[in-house]
């Protein structure tokens, strides 16, 4: 008994083990932690087959009214649009953001368009709930030459929803007073 | 010969303390010297920002001294640094230094947002410019920029 209380060899044995073992674990989760930043993941993007089109415009310089017909011809449910305008002849791209000036046609949420607010991705691809007329005040702008869509989808983006931008999407026009 | 049988040396307790402090103490210096030769790493959307820097899309044009530009992808764009060459010199700039540049958005370009600027006295007798976006991460120490370098530069001639 007097022997066996002072082997303390065991005890010193295992302490040794699961100081190691410890070590190894904490050293794998920080190094794994630190790497795992480094894995690229997939990039943010609408997918294939998305797709919008103007289907019809009227561009009124008297009365300053910009409306747009657009019509969801790809695959998925659309949520929204950027819309930008040029009030410059030839110029290669179209800056002015009017979104804020939407008059009838939806939402217009930060410098985007929304279609419905109580639903996502409202503009659905099946016919006849596929197109929407817009009408835009244009009164603050001169004449105006250009516009641009990039329509916008709500995705879940790593479980959180998130306003992707289908860049590939876009759709341009130039504009021409009725 | 009996006196010097007394003199056992450092009792173990002691040594073991002495052991595990020195050990620490080297870890901690190595640590911090390593620390110096490591780029902090900033994280955007739960990855390395340099990654991010793939994902950044945005339309540019100069036309007559006005610069326009577009975020058309998803990454906000907090700032862009624009480097200006003219000859075999160059010089750097962050677009709100720019004259003309002034009133780029202080959050940045998030999606969808334009900015324009008449820059024209600034690059009158430049040859190209170079807009390379600045994106917003967080870090350890808080918020931080990173600039993204090289081919994520979009060049227009002028």
């Amino acid at each position: 008994m007097n022997n066996f209380l002072k082997n303390k060899k065991g005890i010193s044995i295992v302490i040794g083990y699961i100081l190691l073992i410890s070590i190894s674990i904490i050293m794998s989760v920080l190094v794994y932690q630190w790497l795992k930043t480094y894995v690229p993941t997939d990039s943010i993007e609408c997918p294939e087959g998305t797709s919008i089109f103007i289907k019809e415009i009227s561009y009124n310089c008297e009365n300053s009214e910009l409306n747009l017909i657009i019509k969801n011809n790809g695959r998925f449910g659309i949520n929204g649009y950027f819309i930008k305008v040029s009030d410059k002849k030839g110029s290669e791209l179209a800056t002015i953001d009017i979104a804020k000036n939407l008059i009838t046609g939806g939402t217009a949420s930060g410098s985007s368009v929304v279609f419905s607010e109580l639903s996502e991705n409202a503009l659905s691809p099946t016919e006849p709930a596929n197109i929407k007329l817009a009408v835009f005040d244009v009164s603050d702008y001169s004449q105006l030459y250009k516009v641009e869509i990039i329509p916008t989808r709500i995705q879940i983006v790593n479980d959180i929803k998130r306003l992707v931008s289908c860049t590939n999407a876009k759709v341009e026009a130039d504009l021409k007073c009725n | 010969m009996i006196k010097n049988n007394k003199k056992r040396g450092l009792s173990p307790v002691v040594t073991t303390v002495l052991l595990i402090a020195l050990v620490v103490v080297i870890i901690m210096i190595i640590f911090l010297w390593f620390r110096g030769m490591v780029e902090e790493g900033v994280i955007k959307f739960g990855e390395n920002i340099q990654l991010v820097c793939d994902d950044v899309e945005f339309e540019s044009s100069y036309s007559n001294g006005e610069l326009s530009i577009v975020n058309t992808g998803n990454v906000p764009i907090f700032n862009l640094n624009v480097k200006i060459s003219q000859g075999g010199n160059y010089q750097t700039k962050e677009i709100a230094e720019v004259d003309g540049g002034e009133n780029w958005p202080e959050n940045g370009l998030n999606q969808g947002a334009s900015f324009s600027g008449n820059i024209g006295n600034e690059v009158e007798s430049a040859d190209k410019i170079v807009l390379y976006p600045i994106l917003m991460g967080s870090s350890s120490s808080g918020k931080k920029t990173y600039i993204c370098e090289g081919s994520y530069g979009k060049e227009i001639k002028l």
